[in-house]
């Protein structure tokens, strides 16, 4: 196979077609195998004759949902698919692969926008009921569409409606920080990658139950914007919606950890095996395109930083380096993007819960790269810190408080990665 | 369809979900085990009930993820399997006889079968040509969630034309995630 994928042709070719390949990527990285997360996966993933990679594989028609459909909802119409087109494009041939880098990463950015990576009921009640959707975050565009939500006919030839990446790792932001955004990333008024911190899916989710008549789980509305618990253990672990850049720097997925990054094909394993998933195990992807999603997400980047004459004096940017150095580097590495290796929940002051549930639980927490930290608010895993300055004042990692003008020196260094 | 397992002479049972032979082998029928969860009955009853007063939305059927807004969470198990036939004659009357839940350690419980059908939800009737292979989905209702034996395993039956008989044991489900990414 001449895929021509530049820096990476070799691992692309291998997670393409080689079935071998895959299953040792997904063994290597699933650390603690004895977790049901990590069973669930391992009993199913690439197996070559039997389990998943006998799936069918999906259909490749989506279309952005828009107002129109929402009225046809509404009236109890069906949803047409005459405006559906493949996740690749208009006229794409699903057979034909990228003949380079820049080329897999934008249809990892068509992947991102388009390709449904599960159905949802509540979703459908979402779209059919437009007085919420200003309540619950949704947003729609100059042209009519919303954001993230698809729809598409399933492996049984039905129509559904299912959400993309872009629902929540896409947010809505000003001119001056869609002019900063790289333009692979821009997203009609969002920018991908960056987390919707406006979005409440717990109360949409309560919402819809409640509108059939059915009283919904209190925690559902416990969860507030920008936060989810989707470890499905009954534990309720609402974390925050991360962003998704700096995937270069990371060495673990999930908050605790559970998934190590041991191959550029890590990602592109994870996307396909949440794909199947979330289409309750009755299909699987296009491997081309969850490979796509992979080199797309790794070339994702925060907003360039502040420019002159807003950046702060230098000396202040110097103590806080210095700060960052005695205080903060040794876990936030930053010849590794600011990133770290994992550290024991016990060890740290905060909430061990996500690092202990029943289904992904490691007993650690990985340590995120800080680039682009300046638009991760709120902070930590659980999103309990609402600034930097909030996170020093509690005493970020083990209770030893950052004050004052060393406060501002740090967080003024802080801002500018 | 039959309604309960054969006594049979297990030759082995694989983790990976291989076929396993009885008595009646059905030796031109390859069974594969393709993918399979235990569903969720978290809120099935209050959804079917809510569903009669929905207004809008019509009742939901299990596994019917875009009927209404859903309260919790309410689906049916599903296993999928892939039949092929290797010999030189056609099968006409393939049916799944039966599916047993399985627990490490615990007791074997028969589970209704609520319908077989093709993968893409067409209608399996029970012909298999040979040299073809085909994949059928077999559903069943969700075992209640805090009766799901911790590594549970499905065994199906898939009794051939005159009652021969090839079984595949799934390896460990789990019950279908809400969220599941």
């Amino acid at each position: 196979m001449a895929i021509g994928c530049g820096v990476d042709e070799p691992t692309a070719e291998r997670y393409l077609g080689d079935g071998a390949f895959r299953r040792g990527v997904l063994e290597r990285s699933l650390w603690r195998p004895d977790l049901p997360y990590s069973r669930s996966l391992l009993a199913s993933y690439a197996l070559g004759d039997a389990g998943w990679d006998l799936l069918s594989p999906m259909t490749e028609l989506t279309a952005l949902v828009t107002r129109a459909d929402s009225e046809a909802l509404q009236a109890g119409r069906a949803l047409s698919l005459d405006d559906a087109e493949p996740v690749a494009g208009a006229g794409s041939d699903v057979d034909a692969l990228p003949s380079d880098e820049a080329a897999w990463v934008a249809l990892g950015k068509r992947v991102f926008e388009r390709l449904p990576m599960r159905p949802d009921g509540f979703l459908r009640y979402l779209v059919g009921t437009p007085e919420i959707w200003q309540r619950v975050g949704i947003r729609e565009r100059a042209d009519g569409t919303l954001r993230g939500i698809v729809k598409y006919r399933d492996v049984r030839g039905d129509v559904r409606v299912g959400l993309t990446c872009a629902l929540c790792h896409a947010s809505p932001s000003d001119d001056a920080a869609l002019a900063a955004a790289p333009a692979l990333q821009r997203n009609g008024d969002s920018i991908n990658g960056r987390a919707d911190r406006g979005l409440d899916l717990g109360l949409a989710r309560a919402l819809a139950s409640e509108a059939s008549g059915v009283s919904a789980d209190p925690r559902l509305r416990s969860w507030g914007a920008g936060r989810v618990d989707v470890t499905d253990d009954g534990v309720n672990t609402p974390t925050a919606v991360p962003d998704l850049w700096a995937m270069p720097y990371k060495t673990h997925l999930n908050h605790s950890g559970v998934i190590k990054i041991v191959s550029p094909a890590t990602s592109a394993v994870r996307f396909e095996t949440q794909y199947v998933l979330g289409h309750r195990m009755e299909t699987r992807p296009r491997r081309a395109l969850t490979w796509a999603l992979s080199r797309y997400i790794a070339a994702l980047q925060p907003p360039a930083p502040p420019s002159a004459p807003s950046v702060p004096p230098s000396a202040e940017l110097a103590r806080g380096k210095a700060l960052f150095g005695e205080r903060c580097a040794s876990c936030h590495r930053p010849d590794r993007g600011f990133a770290g290796e994992m550290v024991l929940a016990s060890q740290l002051m905060h909430d061990p819960a996500v690092a202990t549930t029943p289904e992904r639980g490691t007993g650690y927490y990985k340590v995120p790269s800080l680039v682009g930290v300046r638009y991760g608010a709120p902070y930590l895993h659980d999103g309990s810190e609402p600034t930097l300055a909030s996170l020093l004042e509690r005493g970020h990692p083990r209770g030893r408080a950052i004050s004052g003008d060393d406060q501002r020196a740090l967080i003024a260094y802080l801002e500018t990665l | 369809m039959l309604t309960a397992v054969s006594a049979i002479a297990l030759l082995g049972i694989g983790c990976g979900g291989r076929s396993i032979e009885g008595e009646t082998p059905a030796k031109s029928l390859e069974v594969s085990y393709v993918s399979g969860h235990l569903g969720s009955d978290q809120g099935c009853s209050a959804s079917r009930a809510a569903g009669d007063a929905a207004g809008a939305f019509a009742p939901c059927e299990p596994s019917d993820t875009n009927c209404g807004p859903p309260p919790s969470y309410c689906e049916d198990g599903a296993v999928t399997i892939q039949l092929s036939n290797v010999g030189d004659a056609a099968f006409k009357q393939l049916d799944v006889g039966a599916l047993v839940l399985r627990a490490v350690g615990g007791d074997d419980s028969n589970l209704e079968i609520l319908g077989v059908t093709r993968d893409d939800g067409s209608k399996f009737d029970g012909t298999l040509e040979p040299t073809q292979a085909i994949k059928i989905r077999v559903k069943f209702p969700a075992p209640a969630y805090s009766k799901v034996p911790k590594g549970a395993t499905l065994q199906i039956t898939v009794v051939t034309d005159g009652g021969g008989e090839k079984q595949v044991e799934t390896p460990e489900l789990h019950v279908m995630p809400m969220w599941a990414t």
